[in-house]
């Protein structure tokens, strides 16, 4: 990516959009998790995040799988075999980048509000996903948890959000054949 | 002669009673140099924290693919 790039207005518009978007967001967020401790409550994210993903291990079938909270995060599982679900788990970090390209490459459009919904809700599915199979394999044990923690989920996640980037042309396209 | 004499023995007398003090555990100046005792601490069984499963690590990575994306697309629609 040369000087030159910037020197195209289309793309330097789309850089500006597409920062500005993701500060813009990030100071929402940031601005939110400062209220919330000074509630000395938990976000509300994290906190839906980690219910989720308890009713997911439970449901794959994690015997005694136990659920609390506190105000840095939640924990999840067995009784010695928990994983801990603070604020940098809950994936919303992930979602503001998605949805700041977006808003970035689309501007600010009715299409790329939906497509960001649709992008958070996906996101968070994959994430809710991530955190329940987690539990289910740090109760199983064995090196499988470590291997699937550090590579598969977060790769899969980061797949997932740069393949909805790349189908937002597409997803563009129908949106004004309908219009 | 004796002026540095009797200084030099002055300052030895000097070391020797605050080191003399200090075994005693004497509160001389405080006590500055002297090792003071530990409370004992009742040692509690707590175990560590469960892991974390982070997400956030490759933020940076996802904002300049972003960033490298948006300007494929920009390259793509000059070249047309």
């Amino acid at each position: 990516m040369s000087s030159a790039a910037f020197s195209d207005k289309g793309f330097r518009d789309f850089i500006i959009r597409f920062l500005s978007t993701l500060v813009v967001l990030t100071i929402i967020y940031e601005a939110y998790l400062w209220f919330t401790e000074q509630q000395r409550e938990l976000d509300w994210i994290t906190y839906k995040v980690s219910e989720l993903s308890h009713a997911l291990a439970t449901a794959l079938g994690v015997a005694n799988c136990e659920f609390s909270c506190f105000m840095d995060g939640c924990r999840i599982g067995v009784e010695g075999k928990m994983i801990n679900v603070l604020e940098g788990c809950n994936g919303l970090m992930l979602a503001l980048v998605y949805a700041s390209y977006i808003v970035g490459s689309g501007g600010y459009k009715w299409s790329s509000l939906v497509q960001v919904i649709v992008g958070i809700i996906v996101v968070q599915f994959f994430n809710v996903l991530r955190i329940g199979i987690l539990v289910v394999l740090r109760d199983i044990g064995g090196d499988a948890y470590f291997f699937f923690i550090k590579y598969v989920f977060n790769v899969l996640i980061y797949i997932s959000i740069l393949f909805l980037w790349i189908l937002k042309p597409y997803v563009d396209r129908a949106f004004e054949k309908e219009v | 002669m004796s002026k540095y004499i009797l200084i030099a023995i002055l300052n030895f007398t000097t070391v020797c009673f605050v080191s003399a003090q200090q075994k005693k555990n004497d509160p001389v100046f405080d006590n500055w140099f002297a090792q003071q005792p530990q409370p004992i601490m009742p040692q509690t069984n707590t175990p560590p924290p469960p892991p974390g499963v982070p997400l956030d690590g490759g933020l940076i990575a996802l904002i300049a693919a972003g960033g490298a994306m948006g300007y494929k697309k920009y390259k793509d629609r000059n070249v047309e």
